[in-house]
């Protein structure tokens, strides 16, 4: 043991003086490692709790998220009906417990400092079924969510701080929410955080049960008993949807449920891209442990006499290897350390590309995980790297080398073939990277060609939510809406200005089955679907949407007017093509719930507008006018002529105080950064994918460069000879320049089959690019190319200066 | 008469390329006893040196039977050969051969390493050997900073820190003058003299003749033998058998 202590020792020693002594390899080999731990680190920081660190509750791996679906009329993901919700909760046997949720924007404090704050509306069973309880005061119970229960809420421990400056004796005081007093009955620990960064919760209360079936509203979780399966919870679930939908088939016919795991409901297809994300960062890791390789083994080359020497006294080749990996353990130790702290730095970077708002309780910190992450990184790049002069001292030839009265031999054509190879590996990896780049490049300039149907420049967007207390008639809304729309108009610079149940593209939207009048009915299940909007008179020149046909919503579509409706043209070519739509009559909701007030007549037609996103195939869109089904939430779109559209939300809140003081405006943000946003995979993908390739790049060209350098140097001589034969210098360079140039190409040709199957993962990020995009494979082998040439082309004129007779003289 | 520590039976060395064989060495008979300094002679490209390199298990031979202490080490592995040179071979070269980034002391100290001894026995047995090449007052010192003399005093020292069975010599005054030249096979023949059994390739008659045998090689195969009565260079004539 003392010995293996000792010598261990001595190794370590040995192997700093060896890497003192050549401080410009060991500079080199170092920072390469360092960028690829950095970056394939920084990764695992971002992705580490998007896949890999459980959620911050209670046996998470019992936690699973609960939806609806419409699998016949493809809606996948419905959120959930609260009476759906009961029933399920009711007649399951999977789930210990099941809660609900859903987020509304809330104003605390009324009068006395009126604050905007997130609220949640939540199940009294929701925080039991995570496994949390307040860290002061009660937790809700049955009796609060009985309709006539006094009314209660629980506040974020950030609140409590800010607020109550941390006082305990907050527990039975009233906070005004929305204008209505609530007693305080609970503080939520610090820094707890649930799908939204809320500071109240109060449970939700329904007068009319039944009347919430077919209106998603809530995310649903469930915690499943012990020793239950998710299948079996699936299997259970949809047994119970089944009887909901015998039983109510007027609102739920073909509505199942889907069973998922937390992580999944709460991250909502995220995992893909990090996966993606965290493998292109490991690649360019593997490219820089390539790189290094490709130094080692040059170096390894010239201690090709000490290892033959260290062979000869009896060492046997493990024992050899042992020493390479001692002095690539030190540099991998070395880049490890410095590879983390950049990636503390390198992970704020790239979470600063993400073009949205990070939910708050995705942490990225670096934690036991992150740091295993860098250890096992940096531990694999030292094995990756060290092998390659290990495979030099398994074919090391102790006779022929021991003979020569030099440093070492050349290296010969066994280590040759090995550097071309870790070259060609190296152009292909990073051809892969640059022609992925390459698609997703395209991919965002076909996203920015796409015509959304409307103008989002010079449009800002913010979101008007009335107190849920208070404005309880349609009229009170609709005055409110009117009011606040005329006031916003006469604004100096203001345009146009209008409001619409939810912007396109920002996430969110509602449907709504409907038949046209005349036209032979359909099952239930069957019946079509279309994108259902509310809008206010002044929304379409807003968003400058283009009128097709008839007229837009006035003011004097109201309640006492005709039931009016506007469709866009997909509708139109759906049920009227060749036809004049204006007149017809449609009735919208579910077959078994048709009021006259849902039968309502077409007076327009717009132009197509990009509701869910810019690369999808929207429904056919009805348009609805506010004034006739008035919600409490708008979201308003303010047209400005000049100036910054930023600049209008400061007047904005100015009328709302004047108006009603208690009305929060929230998510002020302009149009063309939600459609922007509405990308944000693929342009996040890009971003990362830009710095990926661009380092790769660095990396193959550098590499490309040192075994150019190399070779050339190996070949000094029989340069010198060919010289002496009468090559002439430009016979030498083109030499050279084929030699790396066959190398390349090569590496090309395997880069190519590895950009298909890059591009067959990305397949899902990609927007009009086919997984053999002509332009980006062209573009990308013609940069690597021109790069390529440029680095084998100063090896080939240095070749070109060789004198031959000190050429000659050197052996 | 006993048992040779070295028994080479009919080995022969081609070296293969593509389109031509090489023979570099054609049924070699040579037996090496305890105690013995045999001096390899012959010209350039003969395979003097591997001859030496098989007798040192650096290479292998592609025919014949090689006998170390009796046991026929022909198809030993990497790793045996590698046990064996540690444990019964020591060598010496013409171009010294040291590590450039090891001291002194750890160069001598290397055959010992590998072969597990503990340190302070490794203190011990490298300091003894460096006082016997006159060479312990520069232990920790580099290789370049060695003249040629004393570097190659230290290969000595190396060779010799294993006790090893038998010391392989490859024209270990090729790259010294002629003084530093004197001095090292002053050295080998105290060796000799001591007990050590030596194998020596050289060029120069002067120095094949402190040998007590000298063996002719010439195109790969064994030509002629000398004895001297005397192992001193230049004191002995030659009898050829």
């Amino acid at each position: 043991m003392f010995v293996w202590l000792a010598d261990t020792l001595q190794d370590l020693r040995q192997a700093v003086r060896v890497l003192a002594r050549a401080p410009g390899f060991s500079i080199a080999c170092v920072l390469m490692l360092a960028m690829g731990i950095c970056l394939a680190s920084s990764m695992f920081s971002i992705v580490n709790p998007l896949l890999f660190r459980p959620l911050p509750f209670k046996d998470p791996d019992r936690l699973v998220s609960v939806t609806q679906n419409r699998p016949r009329q493809n809606l996948q993901a419905l959120n959930l009906s609260y009476a759906d919700y009961l029933d399920w909760r009711r007649q399951n046997h999977v789930f210990s417990d099941m809660g609900i949720i859903g987020a509304v924007q809330d104003v605390v404090g009324g009068s006395d400092r009126p604050q905007q704050v997130r609220g949640e509306r939540v199940s009294a069973s929701l925080f039991p079924t995570l496994g949390v309880r307040p860290f002061v005061g009660r937790d809700f119970n049955a009796a609060d969510e009985q309709p006539g229960a006094p009314s209660v809420v629980i506040i974020s421990h950030r609140l409590w701080r800010s607020r109550y400056g941390g006082d305990h004796g907050v527990i039975g005081k009233v906070l005004d929410v929305n204008g209505t007093a609530h007693v305080v009955i609970g503080i939520m620990p610090p820094r707890f955080n649930f799908e939204s960064e809320a500071d109240v919760w109060i449970p939700f209360v329904a007068r009319d049960i039944d009347g919430t079936r077919g209106n998603y509203q809530f995310n649903g979780y469930g915690r499943l008993k012990p020793g239950v399966t998710r299948r079996q919870a699936q299997a259970d679930l949809s047994a119970v949807a089944a009887r909901i939908e015998r039983e109510h088939p007027e609102s739920n016919a073909g509505v199942g449920a889907v069973v998922a795991p937390m992580r999944q409901g709460l991250l909502r297809g995220t995992q893909a891209m990090s996966w993606i994300l965290l493998g292109a960062a490991c690649i360019v890791m593997i490219l820089a442990c390539v790189n290094v390789s490709g130094l080692f083994l040059v170096r390894a080359i010239g201690r090709q006499k000490e290892f033959a020497i260290r062979l000869a006294v009896g060492a046997s080749r493990w024992q050899i290897v042992r020493q390479l990996l001692v002095e690539g353990i030190i540099l991998s130790a070395v880049a490890g350390a410095l590879g983390v702290v950049g990636s503390t730095w390198a992970t704020r970077l790239a979470l600063t590309l993400v073009d949205f708002e990070i939910p708050p309780w995705l942490v990225f910190n670096i934690d036991a995980r992150v740091l295993g992450f860098a250890i096992g990184a940096s531990v694999l790049t030292c094995v990756l790297f060290a092998l390659a002069p290990a495979w030099t001292v398994a074919g090391l030839d102790t006779h022929s080398v021991l003979k020569d009265s030099g440093p070492g031999s050349g290296g010969g054509r066994r280590h040759y073939r090995l550097r071309g190879l870790l070259v060609i590996a190296e152009v292909a990896l990073a051809l892969a990277l640059l022609t992925s780049s390459g698609m997703m490049l395209h991919t965002l300039g076909n996203f920015q060609a796409v015509d959304p149907g409307f103008n989002p420049e010079g449009l800002m967007t913010f979101r008007i939510s009335l107190p849920t207390d208070r404005y309880t008639s349609g009229q009170e809304r609709v005055q409110f809406f009117r009011m606040l729309r005329d006031r916003l108009r006469s604004m100096p610079g203001i345009e146009a200005v209008g409001g619409i149940s939810s912007l396109p593209l920002n996430g969110a939207g509602s449907w709504q089955p409907y038949a046209v009048e005349g036209e032979p009915p359909l099952p239930q299940v069957q019946s079509h679907l279309c994108d259902f909007r509310l809008v206010t008179p002044g929304y379409f020149s807003a968003m400058e949407i283009e009128l097709i046909r008839g007229r837009v919503f006035r003011d004097e579509d109201n309640l006492s007017s005709t039931r009016v409706a506007m469709i866009d043209e997909s509708f139109a070519r759906r049920h009227f093509e060749g036809r004049n739509p204006i007149g017809r009559r449609i009735m919208w909701g579910d077959a078994g719930n048709i009021s006259p007030a849902r039968i309502v007549e077409i007076v327009g037609v717009v132009a197509d507008v990009k509701m869910s996103g810019l690369d999808m195939e929207d429904r056919p869109c009805l348009y609805i006018p506010h004034a006739q089904l008035t919600w409490k939430t708008q979201e308003m779109g303010v047209r400005v002529g000049s100036g910054n559209p930023a600049d209008v939300i400061a007047g904005a809140r100015r009328i709302l105080r004047e108006i009603d003081p208690t009305v929060p405006l929230s998510k002020p943000r302009q149009m063309r950064d939600i459609v922007r946003e509405s990308y944000w995979a693929s342009s996040y993908i890009l971003k990362l994918f830009g710095i990926f390739s661009g380092v790769a790049l660095l990396l193959a060209v550098s590499g490309i460069a040192g075994v150019m350098m190399c070779m050339m140097t190996q070949r000094t001589r029989e340069i010198g000879i060919r010289m002496a034969l009468g090559a002439r210098p430009h016979d030498v360079m083109r030499m050279i320049l084929a030699q790396g140039l066959r190398l390349v190409l090569i590496g090309l040709a395997l880069g190519l089959a590895a950009s298909f199957a890059f591009a067959r993962v990305l397949s899902s990020f990609l927007f009009q690019v086919g997984t053999f995009d002509l332009v980006s494979i062209l573009g990308s082998v013609a940069l690597f190319l021109a790069v390529a040439l440029a680095s084998c082309y100063m090896p080939a004129r240095r070749a070109m200066r060789i004198d031959p007779m000190t050429a000659l003289r050197t052996e | 008469m006993n048992e040779p520590l070295i028994c080479l039976q009919r080995i022969q060395k081609i070296f293969r390329t593509e389109e031509i064989e090489t023979h570099a060495l054609t049924s070699i008979n040579l037996d090496i006893r305890q105690g013995e300094f045999v001096s390899i002679d012959g010209p350039s490209g003969c395979g003097k040196s591997t001859l030496l390199s098989i007798i040192g298990l650096l290479d292998t031979a592609t025919g014949g039977n090689y006998l170390l202490k009796g046991e026929n080490v022909t198809d030993f592995s990497h790793e045996q050969r590698a046990q064996l040179r540690n444990r019964e071979i020591g060598f010496i070269f013409q171009s010294f051969n040291l590590i450039g980034d090891l001291t002194v002391y750890e160069n001598v100290e290397l055959p010992l390493r590998y072969r597990k001894l503990s340190v302070p026995e490794r203190k011990q047995r490298v300091a003894e050997v460096l006082e016997k090449v006159s060479m312990g007052h520069r232990r920790n010192h580099y290789p370049a900073q060695l003249s040629g003399g004393q570097q190659q005093r230290v290969a000595v020292a190396r060779a010799l820190v294993g006790s090893p069975s038998l010391l392989l010599a490859d024209e270990p005054t090729g790259n010294l003058d002629s003084r530093n030249s004197e001095a090292v096979m002053t050295l080998l023949q105290n060796l000799h003299r001591e007990g050590t059994t030596i194998c020596m390739v050289t060029h120069d008659q002067r120095y094949a003749r402190a040998a007590g045998r000298i063996v002719y090689l010439f195109d790969g195969v064994i030509v002629d033998e000398s004895e001297f009565a005397a192992a001193t260079a230049g004191e002995s004539e030659p009898a050829s058998r």
